[in-house]
């Protein structure tokens, strides 16, 4: 049977007991007091028989009228008081008993008027002898019944106590019953929950594999949540076994890439002050230090001193705003010797978005940097090498053009002019690319005011403006300035303007703007050119980039120079914005957010 | 220390390109001293400091660099104008830091340019 079952039948049992029991208490207290009503009235009766008899004789011996008056009154008090309470005699003997006694007093009082009456007619005193020895029979019979019925009244008070007593015994003995019962329920219910806590207990130290056992006898209920509790552990273990298998399978990958990375790459972990917590064998291989000697230092024993501390004071930044840092770190081995690594940091962020570790992934990229700078050296050198003699020629044809000439000779003397100076510009475009490559180009800040650096970069292709009778036009706000690299600034928009004048037709139009809008500063390089094909313009930026419809004009290129506008815009933190129609025109615009 | 006079002295070993550059700024009325090497440079300038020198770094005997050091030493205030073939930043930044007023390639400029920028050194010297 359900708990509840049996709670709800030991309730409804109980409540059934306490109102029997106030039932039973209301009924035994009205009996009681009716028995005590009826006592009451018996000896009464019993009293008024005996005075009566009293009354009786003193009226024989003298026959006075008040006492006759006193019997009468005493007779009709005994009557009423009988009438009245007939209602409380309501047993078969008390009733019978009752009835015979109010027919006794009737013939007592009509013994009486004839004994007023005999005495009255001084009867023989035999016939007064004879109805007083009758009354007396009948008063007699008063008494005895008064008597009898107080006896029946005083036995029926007794079996009232006496049920009364019993059924308390039972109902004491039955609530006795049910708190027993409720008790043991109680106990089982407080048992179950204790084996259920254990369970619970063990599940969550780990014993993953424990089941409670549900006994034969256990409530439903508590066996209900003791089988669910099994399944819900059972459920747990088995996610618990595929959870630990997918672990393993990850660490498995992970220790394979790690593998794969340990063979190529310096891997290193520090704490948030840059504490090594953790190396790899190949830093400590490349660093010569043994791994005892790098735990627990600063990341800078391996620092070689020899790059600017703006580097590292950029480096830390990015990493502690939670940003990832990459770039190319020289660093010192134990030996003395240096190393140049390819460095990613990436920091490992808390809950609150806080970095708490930084991990490092290095590449060692010291022959890389070795061929690099002899590149940069190489192209260092020959620039230098090509620009001797370009100089003696260039100014030679320079100071020569300012030579009274005949016009054929000018005019071979210009070409070979011309010629010098397109030279010069490709070594100087080749240093640059070379600079921009190898990252060796600084980049400064001023305050720009542009409007003069669009003239004086205009002014530098005023030859090639005459030649093609060109429309130039400089829209610019006096006081706009920007702050940037004015020379970098001025490479790119000289690149820009060259091209525009190249590809414009004889007699086009070019336009420079520059203007600031809420969030940039920008600068446009307009003309009304051949145009870009749009399929190529995403191209625009890569290296020895020539659009297809330049190849069928004149004009020379290498493709080089916007390659550099691309690079220089980005070291300058700037984007670019092409929109070109074939046929129609091209427009570049320069985007510098403003930080103001 | 002698006193200084209104000339212009220009170091370059290019014999030809000196020669360009001498008669281009004397048909503008500069008085132009010219040394071939740097040892040349420091003894014409330590006999008399010019208004503006304009430098070349490669040279013979002594480079542009060592002048420079030079005049830091002597404390010289004249104006000194590089023009050289030489463009790398590390050499550009090398003589910012020993005070170089301008920084000029010469394949990349002509004699009109160099008079327009004596002339703006000599204005500010």
């Amino acid at each position: 049977m359900r708990i509840r079952t049996k709670l709800r039948i030991g309730t409804s049992i109980t409540a059934f007991l306490v109102l029997l029991s106030v039932g039973m208490m209301l009924y035994v207290t009205l009996s009681l007091q009716h028995a005590h009503q009826k006592q009451g009235i018996a000896e009464e009766i019993v009293v008024y028989s005996l005075r009566s008899a009293m009354l009786r004789g003193e009226y024989v011996q003298y026959s006075g009228a008040r006492v006759q008056s006193q019997w009468i009154s005493l007779h009709e008090t005994r009557v009423r008081v009988l009438e009245e309470n007939a209602s409380l005699f309501s047993s078969n003997s008390e009733r019978a008993l009752f009835e015979k006694l109010l027919v006794s007093l009737e013939k007592s009082r009509s013994l009486f008027e004839q004994m007023v009456k005999s005495l009255a007619l001084r009867l023989s005193e035999e016939v007064i002898q004879e109805l007083n020895n009758q009354m007396s029979a009948e008063n007699q019979f008063s008494v005895t019944t008064g008597e009898n019925l107080l006896r029946i009244s005083r036995e029926q008070t007794e079996d009232t106590t006496q049920v009364f007593s019993i059924a308390v015994l039972v109902i004491g003995l039955l609530l006795l019953g049910i708190s027993t019962g409720s008790y043991f329920i109680n106990k089982r219910i407080t048992r179950s929950i204790q084996i259920l806590g254990d369970g619970t207990r063990r599940l969550a130290s780990g014993d993953l594999t424990y089941q409670l056992r549900v006994e034969e006898e256990e409530e439903e209920e508590v066996a209900d949540v003791m089988r669910l509790f099994n399944r819900m552990a059972r459920e747990v273990q088995t996610s618990h076994a595929t959870l630990e298998q997918k672990v393993e399978e990850r660490s498995k990958e992970i220790s394979t890439i790690l593998g794969a990375l340990d063979k190529v790459a310096l891997v290193s972990m520090t704490d948030v002050r840059g504490n090594i917590i953790y190396v790899n064998d190949r830093f400590v291989e490349v660093s010569q230090y043994s791994r005892e000697e790098l735990i627990g230092q600063n990341h800078r024993i391996i620092k070689s001193g020899k790059q600017p501390d703006m580097l590292f004071i950029d480096l830390w930044k990015a990493i502690s705003q939670g940003k990832i840092w990459r770039g190319e770190i020289m660093n010192r081995a134990k030996g003395g010797t240096y190393y140049w690594v390819d460095t990613s940091i990436a920091p490992v962020l808390n809950s609150r978005g806080n970095p708490e570790r930084y991990i490092s992934v290095r590449f060692l990229i010291t022959e890389q940097k070795r061929i690099d700078n002899a590149k940069s050296e190489f192209i260092s050198l020959a620039s230098h090498q090509l620009r001797t003699p370009l100089t003696e020629i260039r100014w030679a044809l320079s100071s020569l053009k300012r030579e009274a000439l005949q016009s054929d000779q000018k005019h071979t003397i210009d070409v070979a002019h011309q010629a010098s100076l397109h030279m010069a510009d490709t070594i100087k475009t080749m240093l640059t690319i070379s600079h921009i490559e190898t990252g060796e180009i600084k980049v400064g800040s001023e305050n720009v005011h542009l409007r003069s650096v669009l003239d004086a970069t205009l002014q530098l292709y005023d030859m090639h403006r005459h030649r093609k009778s060109l429309k130039t036009t400089v829209e610019c706000s006096d006081t706009l300035t920007l702050r940037t690299d004015e020379k970098l600034l001025k490479e790119v928009l000289s690149n820009l303007i060259s091209n525009a004048y190249k590809y414009s037709p004889h007699g086009g139009e070019v336009t420079l703007k520059a203007w600031r809008d809420t969030a940039a500063v920008r600068i446009s390089v307009e003309d009304t050119g051949i145009g870009i094909p749009l399929s190529e313009q995403p191209r625009l930026s890569s290296k020895f980039f020539r659009a297809s419809n330049v190849m069928d004009t004149k004009e020379e290129g290498s493709g080089i120079g916007l390659y550099v506008v691309y690079a220089l815009t980005a070291l300058l933190g700037g984007t670019i914005v092409c929109s070109s129609k074939e046929n129609s025109g091209t427009t570049f615009t320069l985007i510098f957010p403003s930080t103001v | 220390m002698t006193k200084q006079t209104t000339y212009v002295l220009v170091a370059e070993d290019d014999v030809f390109l000196a020669d360009i550059m001498e008669k281009s700024l004397r048909k503008h009325g500069i008085m132009v001293t010219v040394a071939h090497d740097g040892i040349q440079a420091v003894e014409i300038m330590d006999t008399s400091p010019p208004c503006l020198l304009l430098l070349d770094l490669l040279m013979p005997r002594m480079d542009g660099f060592a002048v420079l050091r030079h005049m830091r030493e002597r404390k010289y205030a004249f104006p000194v104008v590089v023009l050289s073939n030489l463009s790398d930043p590390t050499h550009r930044e090398e003589c910012t830091k020993l005070g170089v007023a301008g920084y000029f390639v010469k394949s990349d400029m002509d004699d009109d340019a160099l008079w327009s920028i004596v002339e703006k050194y000599l204005q500010n010297a």
